[in-house]
């Protein structure tokens, strides 16, 4: 018989401590854990339409086991803006943050375990606990540099380079996701990414 | 820096102690002692406030009186991403925020007046005080959310659309810049621009 999905939720949420940790190490280890329980496990199919584009959906998500991209269509076209692998937080940030229509559409390409928590409790402990709140500007602030070294990246380096700087913080991935994906987050088509692995 | 009176030093904070009430309610005294970290600093129109690289990199700038056009250079060619006037707030994301050297350079289109403050001195008083780093989370927020939806509107948006969008927000700056500017912001030819003009 299958391992219940309850009994993977203590080896998640250390792994949700040590992430949040890391981001705000001084956050009182009593009020992290409050936030932290409030947190669910869900399993998902492999494929699973977790969020679409155009719908609004206040969740936030900490990855388990699994992996998710997150796409955009333009022209109709599916552009993969990222992929995220266990120990990754994730959320329609702009859509939560700014009440517009969310336009990232989140797919899960394996059959993935999350922890998940709606953003009205996560933003309750904002007003309850100072160090909460702060960890929160920090974890905002670290999805707004991550936003923009991907712009400084896409304009400045090469494709070559930015291949290497993913194989260099995503080795694992190489592996684990359909390269048509790879190339559409290094902003090359798939022939150009074939070319590149060649060399190496 | 030739030294300001102090009534005009008063004023001055309390400009932006104004404009920083308008994100949440904070005690006076912990509002004044956030506005006491910034001083007065003028630059002659063509001065560049922020350069690429790391230079001053911990700044942050509230805008008094003028206009600043902020811009990265591209094969050669000067790319316009944002305009920022009275009462906005301007600093070295690239650096503050994912740690890769600045690519922008913030550019004086006017005579500018600017309160500067370095972040090194914000941040203790925000571990100080609850209200303060409330307002600082919704501060950058705010920004994170703006600067995705400048970047989905350069991906999404028609011309006539960003033209639309560029009035509704900032109304008054087409009085105030050169037109090449607005044209590069929107990433339009001067006649595409003058024809969206012409129709509005």
């Amino acid at each position: 018989m299958a391992k219940r999905i309850d009994s993977y939720l203590p080896v998640y949420q250390q792994h949700l401590r040590e992430y949040l940790l890391k981001i705000s190490p001084d956050t009182p280890l009593n009020e992290l854990e409050e936030l932290i329980q409030c947190f669910t496990i869900e399993k998902y199919a492999k494929n699973t339409i977790l969020l679409p584009a155009g719908v609004n959906n206040n969740t936030v998500y900490f990855m388990g086991k699994g992996l998710v991209r997150i796409f955009y269509e333009k022209d109709g076209k599916e552009i993969t803006n990222w992929l995220l692998e266990e120990n990754s937080m994730f959320a329609p940030t702009y859509s939560i943050l700014s009440g517009d229509t969310n336009y990232f559409t989140y797919q899960l390409l394996e059959n993935s375990h999350l922890l998940k928590i709606d953003y009205a409790v996560w933003e309750s402990y904002y007003s309850k606990y100072h160090a909460i709140e702060r960890l929160g500007r920090r974890l905002i602030s670290v999805y707004y540099g991550a936003f923009m070294r991907k712009t400084v990246d896409v304009l400045f380096l090469s494709a070559e380079e930015r291949y290497q700087l993913f194989v260099k913080e995503h080795q694992s991935l190489l592996n684990r996701v359909p390269l048509r994906h790879i190339a559409s987050y290094l902003g090359i088509t798939q022939e150009t990414l074939s070319r590149i692995r060649a060399k190496y | 820096m030739s030294k300001i009176p102090e009534k005009d030093i008063t004023l001055y904070h309390s400009i932006l102690a104004k404009e920083l009430l308008q994100y949440t309610a904070v005690p006076e005294q912990d509002l004044q002692a956030f506005v006491s970290c910034f001083e007065f600093h003028e630059y002659k129109k063509k001065d560049i406030i922020i350069a690429p690289g790391n230079t001053d990199a911990f700044k942050i700038f509230f805008i008094l009186k003028g206009i600043t056009r902020i811009y990265y250079v591209l094969e050669d060619k000067e790319i316009t991403v944002s305009f920022k006037m009275e009462n906005n707030v301007v600093y070295n994301g690239f650096t503050i925020f994912s740690g890769v050297p600045n690519i922008d350079n913030h550019e004086a289109l006017e005579d500018l007046q600017v309160l500067a403050a370095n972040i090194d001195n914000l941040e203790p008083l925000l571990y100080k005080s609850h209200p303060l780093e409330h307002l600082a989370r919704k501060i950058v927020e705010k920004n994170y959310s703006s600067f995705i939806r400048s970047n989905y509107n350069r991906m999404f948006l028609p011309a006539e659309e960003r033209y639309e969008y560029f009035m509704k927000t900032m109304p008054s700056i087409i009085n105030r810049i050169p037109l090449k500017y607005v044209a590069s912001y929107l990433g339009v030819t001067p006649e595409t621009l003058s024809r969206l003009r012409a129709k509005h």
